[in-house]
């Protein structure tokens, strides 16, 4: 239900974790996430250098577009788990809001778990596709740089949003059950 | 089964999943996983979801949008919007209704830096409100024009969903942005002409606050001349094709996030939470992207939009009425949907149908580029429609005290100039068009 | 009986002279002589997803049937046949085309695995355009910010003394028109299909008789395994419409696409100019260590380097006389 933006200041968030295993996957999806904006920084810095290498002296910086690519696609991959620690992946509530709250803890519980298969899914399959890139030895077209270190946050990235996903189904899941 | 029914019936159980709450990005990428099985089989899928993941996060046009967010969360830790909304207020405040208009106009002057409607609202809302109430004005005006302000966020580029339309309909990102910003303008005169309308028909709704001299005006100016010259540089450098979106964005970010230094608003604490806040939208809105992704690579294969385009343009419909007839979609399905994910699950169904008719004679990357900002503004009244309308819940979750139908009642007359706009940018298609070509 | 449909996917535009000029033809062809059990689904500008880099994979796990591709996307991918890209190689498309064929018959074999091509081509003579200057010899590029779609064309564009600009096809002409590039090298029929005449004024060419600056080389392949699974009667099919043949027509549609696309931008008035043949020595010297360095980098990964470049030299130039 949420357009494209930040978790609006105000707005109610979750509770954070109280137990041991979400406080330690929480300190861990932040850590990923603030990894992934010093990548973003680095991005910015990168970007502005090399433009103004091209308008004061005619040099941008070789392969800057590669590197832009390669830094924000392991930046948004590290940024996943984060966000199901915050609730920020958007569901649609309009149609259960009249439903009770043990109705609706398991359909979160589902959902969730739905969410960890998925994530699982495409972490396997991410580090299949990594390690394609590694075995063809492909590269990047200016700079000649290897690729599969591009995709070194991807997999990684859809593991960790499992075992949030995980632990957030476990959190909806005693909802469910308390609240009868 | 043929693909187009897998097509169609792929696309109801999108509906049924986000009903039981699946989050939206699941809902598409499980319809879609299901959908390209059934029509090319399981290992085709299994392969293709391989670099799925890392061809959608790496594309350049893309990399604009955590930049945009970056960019816009640091104007908002770092006070930027304190600051647009005094000097606006000096201007305008001493109108009848004026503190209202200075609140639109700040929410324009933060959309210009800030891609993203619900930050804008939420930014806005915190600085402005408490001015609306302490001049007296009505709940229903203050919420409600804060909440449509916020939409500027969005009609005014730069834009994340813009972004991903140009993505989307293979546009140029930059050309888009200028297509809005026409269009975007007129919203905030729709909107601040709305507020003139309102407090002349409900007098006492929102009264003038006293008039401020012009050396305080000039002081409130010195303020924010670096906002502005940062809007100048990034919107400028765009338009004028010194750099490309991305590269504009990391310029602003960087300036932004100098801006806030300087002035000492930015604390470590802020800036850390401004880089949280980024990773959590981008990574809302980059998972609902590889939902889309897979469900249209799939929707591709079940040759179903070719279908739909098909059996509209040999329906012999008049295309003003498909247009209408896309516009009312849009419209219902906002009361329920948030605009990113309505644009990426309709775009691929609805833009080759639009590409098939006829409208004013315009060009194929006209005409694209045309529906793309009218698509935009569709989507964008879904913020602020009841009974889910996002800008109006965080409006309202500010205003703890103020009903919620206070809120409702407050958001009509934004809708009837949004509204009032929409038709006059489907029967005036220059509107958008014409900058674009003006500056290339 | 149940008709086979391929699904064929490339990344050009559906009105693009690949699909038009060459695969709707193909697929006429092949349909017509299997008796319609052979048809195609089409699925232009990447319609199934994924990046043009990605093309070559979806070929090898079958998510599409056939792709039309440029192998140089995947960079470091496909050792042997970037031979093919080399500077100052082809005279035309044509000849390239049959050279290519036979070079990958020869060498290219294991680089494929998993898919079966169908055709290798190279585009006519590539060009140098700009904003800035008439190129007359090598000197004229110092400075210049060039677009180059390939690894191979980008450090031939480094050699000449020029800063090579990646970038994606699509952005070219924004690139151009707003001057964040100076100039992009590239064939004729790609520059009118983009509007890039319109916001070029210097168009600076290598005729001939050397061979051209460089061509850039592409290919459709099919997946391995649709092939094997394919009854005898409708392989024979895709063999009759595969190979040395099926290359060098592509080759003829790209020769014939040059000269109205560069009318077009006579018409708009740009500049044209002709590298001499005394200043195209000075051209081949300067990119003459791109080649020296490819041949040391493959043979390193174990291919007769040397006599690749010599093969694909002396076919290109067999071919080219022959026509
Ligand atoms: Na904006
Ligand atoms: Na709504």
């Amino acid at each position: 239900m949420v357009d494209a933006s930040s978790a609006p200041e105000g707005a109610s968030e979750p509770l954070a974790p109280q137990d041991a295993v979400g406080r330690f996957l929480l300190a861990w999806s932040r850590l990923s996430a603030l990894g992934g904006v010093a990548l973003l920084l680095a991005v910015c810095v990168l970007s502005t250098w090399s433009v103004l290498g091209r308008a004061l002296f005619d040099s941008p910086v070789l392969g800057d577009v590669e590197m832009v690519q390669v830094a924000c696609s392991l930046a948004i991959a590290a940024f996943l788990p984060y966000a199901q620690m915050k609730g920020a992946h958007v569901i649609v509530d309009f149609f259960t809001l009249r439903a009770g709250p043990r109705l609706r803890a398991w359909l979160d519980t589902a959902a969730a778990l739905l969410l960890a298969l998925a994530a699982a899914w495409l972490a396997w399959r991410s580090a299949m596709g990594a390690w394609d890139t590694y075995a063809t030895g492909e590269t990047s077209m200016i700079l000649g740089w290897p690729l599969w270190w591009a995709h070194l946050t991807i997999a990684p990235g859809f593991g960790l949003l499992a075992l949030t996903a995980l632990y957030t189904a476990w959190v909806q899941l005693g909802n469910a059950r308390r609240r009868r | 089964m043929s693909g187009v029914a897998i097509g169609a019936a792929m696309g109801v159980l999108v509906l049924v999943l986000l009903v039981l709450r699946v989050h939206i990005a699941m809902a598409m990428l499980l319809s879609g996983a299901i959908g390209y099985a059934l029509v090319s089989g399981w290992n085709p899928l299994l392969n293709y979801v391989k670099t799925m993941a890392f061809a959608r996060y790496s594309v350049y046009d893309l990399s604009v949008v955590p930049l945009f967010l970056l960019m816009g969360n640091l104007a908002s830790r770092g006070g930027l919007s304190r600051r647009l909304f005094r000097a606006t207020n000096a201007f305008l405040g001493h109108y009848r209704g004026g503190v209202a208009m200075s609140a639109v106009g700040a929410c324009a002057g933060f959309g210009a830096i800030c891609g993203s409607s619900l930050a804008t609202a939420a930014t806005m809302g915190q600085v402005a409100l408490p001015e609306l109430r302490r001049y007296r004005y009505s709940p229903a005006l203050a919420t409600g024009a804060l909440a449509a302000g916020g939409t500027l966020g969005i009609l005014i580029p730069p834009s994340v969903v813009l972004v991903i339309y140009a993505v989307l309909a293979e546009q140029n990102v930059a050309s888009m942005f200028m297509a809005a910003l026409v269009p975007g303008l007129l919203a905030m005169g729709g909107y601040m002409a709305a507020i003139a309308i309102y407090v002349r028909l409900s007098p006492g709704s929102g009264p003038a606050a006293p008039r401020m001299g012009w050396p305080e005006r000039w002081q409130t100016l010195r303020e924010v001349w670096p906002i502005v010259a940062v809007f100048v540089t990034v919107i400028g450098g765009i338009y004028g094709g010194i750099f490309t979106p991305t590269e504009a964005a990391a310029i602003g970010t960087m300036a932004t996030g100098a801006l806030a230094l300087l002035t000492r608003e930015l604390s470590w604490e802020g800036f850390l939470q401004a880089g949280l806040d980024t990773a959590s939208a981008t990574a809302m809105i980059f998972l609902i992207l590889l939902g889309a992704d897979l469900l249209n690579a799939f929707f591709a294969l079940s040759q179903m939009p070719a279908a739909v385009a098909q059996w509209v343009l040999g329906a012999g419909l008049s295309p003003m009425l498909v247009l209408v007839a896309i516009i009312l979609i849009y419209l219902v399905l906002g009361c329920v949907m948030d605009s990113l994910s309505m644009i990426l699950l309709t775009i691929p169904i609805f833009l080759p149908v639009v590409m098939g008719l006829d409208y004013w004679g315009l060009n194929p990357t006209d005409k694209a580029i045309w529906f793309g900002v009218l698509a935009l503004m569709v989507v964008e009244i879904g913020l602020i429609t009841p009974p889910v309308g996002m800008n109006l819940f965080i409006i309202n979750s500010l205003a703890r005290d103020v009903p919620m139908k206070e809120t409702y009642r407050g958001t009509l007359p934004f809708i009837v100039s949004d509204l009032v706009r929409t038709a006059l940018l489907v029967l005036v298609p220059g509107l958008s068009l014409w900058l674009v070509h003006a500056l290339n | 009986q149940q008709p086979i449909v391929l699904k064929v996917a490339h990344f050009w535009p559906p009105t693009a002279m690949s699909q038009q000029k060459v695969l709707e033809p193909w697929c006429a062809k092949i349909a017509k002589e299997s008796n319609n059990q052979l048809q195609c689904q089409i699925y232009p500008a990447m319609q199934l997803g994924g990046t043009p880099a990605q093309l070559i994979q979806q070929a090898i796990d079958g998510v599409a049937d056939v792709v039309w591709t440029l192998p140089g996307y995947t960079a470091g991918r496909f050792p042997s046949m970037e031979v093919m890209e080399l500077p100052f190689l082809t005279k035309d498309a044509e000849g390239g085309s049959r050279a290519a064929w036979e070079i990958y018959e020869k060498y290219g074999q294991k680089d494929f695995a998993g898919v079966k091509p169908l055709a290798f081509n190279v585009h006519d003579r590539g060009h140098l355009h700009n904003n800035k200057r008439p190129i007359t010899k090598v000197s004229d590029l110092k400075g210049l910010k060039m677009r180059a779609p390939t690894r191979l064309t980008n450090k031939m564009v480094a050699a000449l003394g020029a800063t090579p600009v990646g970038m994606p096809m699509p952005q070219v002409p924004d690139a151009v028109s707003k001057g964040v590039v100076d100039g992009y090298v590239l064939p004729w029929e790609v520059i009118p299909t983009m509007k890039l005449h319109e916001m070029t004024k210097y168009h600076s060419e290598i005729n001939a008789p050397q061979p051209g600056l460089y061509t850039t080389l592409f290919t459709i392949a099919m997946n391995q395994a649709k092939y094997d699974s394919l009854p005898p009667e409708l392989k024979k099919v895709i063999d009759a419409n595969s190979g040395a043949e099926f290359s060098a027509s592509i080759g003829r549609a790209w020769d014939a696409s040059a000269p109205p696309a560069r009318k077009q931008a006579e018409e708009r008035g740009n500049q044209f100019n002709t590298i001499g043949a005394a200043e195209v020595e000075g051209f081949q010297k300067a990119t003459a260590r791109v080649t020296d360095d490819w041949i040391k980098e493959v043979t390193a990964k174990g291919y007769d380097g040397k006599a690749m470049v010599e093969d694909a030299r002396a076919l290109s130039a067999k071919y080219a006389e022959r026509k």
